[in-house]
């Protein structure tokens, strides 16, 4: 069922079906359009118009009621469409296959190309055969530079319709009616006459190599492959390209760009095709003005397509990957919030850190989602807005980390001076001291979603932090001694040692138990500042030690911190009775204190050479290398050795003495974090 | 392609010619015309014939008259100027010298 209308044409009424007339307007127009510079145009028309409507009144008198779009198209047929029209002015033929009748010259057969038509072309200026060419051509890639040569070629070497004179020109423009980005792998698609996504993927191609490097050497790390993993050359390269190439703006830019023609015909024929293209089309005669379509399939389209889905997949791919781990950083951030309140500062690191989270973070991930839902949902995207305004929030959260992360940095910059307690501990009379935690420890209060290991809340202002290490030494006198040392870091020395000097940790004495404190607390004033509290028990020889095994304090060696002192004992094992022998610790059978502690390791470890055997007081310098070796034999981070200063590289032959400059307690050091040096020296 | 091309500009050159021959034995309107030219096997389209008709006019080589017609629109007559019989007469000798050198030629 169709609307009818009642048209005016040529003085008479004539009804006709709303979308006949639609057509008969179209044709019309193209009609004025195809005689616009013809002298006495509109008699033409007139006349044109006339014999129309007198084919009309046919219809209508054979019988039908209205005019019908069939009668429309029979009409049109009958006429002829503008193109069709023989005309003075005479249209230059494309004269394909010129190359065969002028004199020779070296051109590409775009018509019978599989790629660019270049072994076409030479084929045919040296009259070889087509195949012997391209297998010459396939040589000489694998050989290396065959494909350099063949793109050389295609650029330079002119295609078969450039021939003719005022033929059409091809230029390089990007094509924003089809962009994905900016359209410049489209213009050059259009420009070496291929499908687009060749280039394309030849640019995500060589956009990602980059990142594959770096998976096959290391571990798959999702977010080196995003950030890190991205060739800047290539996205330098493309941001160029888009800026230098022209958009192809005017149809007579974009025919140029497609190569074609640019003359009235093809002009018209762009624009109309333009506007028609919902509408049927008249194309009852053989030639339909369309723009020409690329006729033969070539093979590079069939690859490209298939490169295309595996591109997806792997895009897809990375995509869920990086989804997976934003929602992760997601909900460690939630785990972490408890504890938040430690580790940053109100204020600057409080914004930042908010920042970060919904910027960084929460929005890619809501970007992704939105990005998928809309792509399953079919929507248009009717503007960038959405991308642009994605894009600059995840930009600001990136600010928003690396702000963090500095002002972080910063905090831990300095490190406090050593503050030392010295408790001498009664009743010397003791012959075996034990050290152990105390046995009921105050009820600390957990948050039920954590298990990371050595953070409780005691209440919901301060945290518990066990960093406490403990060591043994030989003492110098008769009795036994206990040393705690706390330290922190800090903003600068002042804080540090304020953090230091807060740090609560107990130590006392009961009968001949040492009982010290399994950890300590941190309030939100002080936050996490690499507090550590460090317990020397000074052993006189003689004595006997025994360490119980509920001691949860560190025995190994923090590798971070050093404390250098004389005569510290470096392997003994909880659970153990020792005695303090002018030798060092031994079992009570008999046996050197080795090396286990509480790491499953089950080799005996050799300490290397025996450092006590020197008198204390003299210090020694042993060759890194020697050190490092032995290290790595066991996996175990470099352990410099307590009463020696390790020198890298030194090439010394032999192990030296040296006197070193005796240095006390009370002495400014400039400490650098993470690498504490201290000695003591031994009075 | 090629021989589209070559048989398109054999056409052109005769149209002129025919047309005027046929609205030279008798005055004819525009679809009369295509009528005849069809009859003699030579199709032509109506737009390339209409602006024919007018350029040939412009040039006074026709003349038309309105006739009234009782089914449709009224039609255009033409007929031959002066000048057009005297174009006519050039062409008919062109023609001929034309015919029969192709003739000499391919036999």
């Amino acid at each position: 069922m169709k609307q009818v209308i009642n048209i005016n044409f040529q003085g008479r009424v004539v009804p006709i079906e709303v979308t006949a007339f639609e057509i008969l307007n179209q044709y019309i127009d193209s009609l004025n359009r195809h005689f616009a510079a013809e002298p006495g145009k509109e008699e033409i028309i007139n006349d044109i118009e006339n014999r129309i409507g007198e084919l009309f009144q046919e219809r209508l008198d054979s019988g039908s009621n209205c005019i019908t779009e069939e009668h429309v198209y029979g009409v049109i047929a009958s006429m002829g469409r503008p193109e069709d029209f023989d005309s003075d002015a005479e249209k230059v033929e494309q004269v394909l296959h010129t190359y065969t009748d002028q004199r020779r010259r070296l051109y590409r057969d775009e018509n019978n190309k599989k790629i660019g038509g270049v072994c076409s072309g030479i084929a045919n200026y040296f009259d070889l055969d087509v195949t012997l060419v391209r297998v010459l051509f396939i040589l000489f890639a694998l050989a290396g530079f065959g494909i350099l040569f063949y793109l050389i070629l295609w650029i330079a070497v002119p295609g078969s319709s450039v021939a003719v004179i005022g033929g059409p020109r091809k230029r390089l423009y990007r094509d924003t009616d089809e962009k994905i980005i900016g359209g410049v792998c489209s213009g050059i698609g259009h420009y070496f006459a291929v499908n687009p996504w060749l280039p394309r993927t030849i640019l995500l191609v060589l956009l990602f190599s980059t990142a594959f490097k770096w998976t096959f050497g290391g571990i798959f790390n999702p977010e080196n492959v995003f950030i890190i993993g991205l060739s800047p050359t290539i996205i330098l390269a493309y941001i160029i390209a888009w800026l230098s190439i022209p958009a192809a703006k005017t149809t007579a830019e974009k025919l140029e760009m497609k190569g074609e023609k640019v003359d009235f015909n093809s002009i018209k024929e762009t624009v109309v095709a333009g506007m028609q293209s919902s509408r049927p089309r008249f194309d009852n005669s053989p030639e339909t003005p369309q723009t020409p379509v690329q006729k033969n399939r070539s093979f590079i389209d069939i690859l490209a397509l298939l490169i295309k889905i595996v591109m997806y997949i792997i895009l897809g791919f990375i995509g869920i990957i990086v989804l997976i781990t934003l929602i992760a950083m997601v909900i460690a951030s939630t785990q972490i919030f408890p504890y938040k309140g430690f580790i940053i500062s109100d204020g600057f690191q409080n914004y930042m850190a908010w920042g970060s989270l919904i910027f960084f973070v929460i929005v890619p991930i809501v970007g992704f989602l939105v990005f998928i839902f809309r792509r399953l949902a079919r929507i248009k995207r009717k503007s960038n807005v959405y991308r642009y305004a994605f894009l600059t929030m995840w930009i600001v959260g990136w600010f928003c980390s690396i702000a963090l992360g500095i002002s972080l940095q910063n905090d831990f910059k300095a490190s406090s001076d050593i503050i030392e307690n010295n408790i001498a501990l009664e009743n010397p009379d003791v012959q075996i001291l034990n050290v152990s935690n105390q046995l009921k420890s105050p009820r600390h209060y957990k948050i039920r979603w954590n298990n990371i290991s050595g953070l409780a809340l005691l209440n919901s202002d301060s945290i518990m932090i066990s960093n406490v290490h403990i060591q043994i030494a030989k003492s110098d006198n008769d009795s036994f001694k206990v040393s705690t040392i706390k330290m922190s870091e800090g903003p600068n020395r002042r804080v540090a040692n304020r953090n230091a000097t807060a740090i609560k940790f107990n130590v006392f004495q009961q009968d001949s138990t040492l009982v010290i404190d399994k950890d300590f607390p941190i309030t939100k004033d002080e936050k996490f500042r690499n507090q550590m509290v460090v317990v020397t028990v000074y052993v006189p020889v003689g004595r006997k030690i025994k360490v119980e095994k509920n001691v949860s304090a560190s025995s190994r060696r923090n590798s971070n911190l050093l404390i250098v002192t004389d005569n510290v004992e470096r392997a003994w094992r909880k659970g153990t009775t020792y005695i303090m022998t002018e030798d060092g610790l031994y079992t009570t059978d008999g046996k050197k204190a080795s090396r286990h502690n509480d790491i499953d390791d089950e080799e005996d470890y050799n300490d290397g050479p025996d450092l006590r055997d020197k008198k204390p007081g003299k210090r020694r310098i042993i060759i890194e290398s020697e050190i490092s070796k032995r290290e790595k034999n066991k996996n175990i981070k470099a352990d410099k050795t307590p009463d020696a200063i390790v020198i890298p590289k030194v090439k010394l032959a032999k192990e030296q003495e040296m006197p070193l400059k005796e240095v006390s307690w009370n002495d400014e050091f400039n400490l650098d974090a993470g690498y504490n040096h201290i000695s003591m020296s031994a009075q | 392609m090629n021989i589209e091309n070559t048989a398109s500009q054999m056409r052109k050159g005769v149209l002129e010619f025919c047309i005027l021959s046929i609205i030279r034995k008798e005055e004819s309107y525009p679809s009369d015309i295509i009528e005849k030219m069809k009859a003699a096997n030579l199709n032509i389209l109506e737009g390339t014939l209409y602006p024919l008709l007018t350029r040939l006019k412009n040039a006074d080589h026709l003349t038309y008259r309105w006739v009234e017609s009782s089914s449709g629109p009224p039609r255009k007559y033409f007929i031959l100027t002066e000048k057009g019989e005297a174009f006519y007469k050039e062409l008919e000798t062109t023609w001929l010298e034309l015919s029969n050198a192709v003739k000499a030629l391919t036999t």
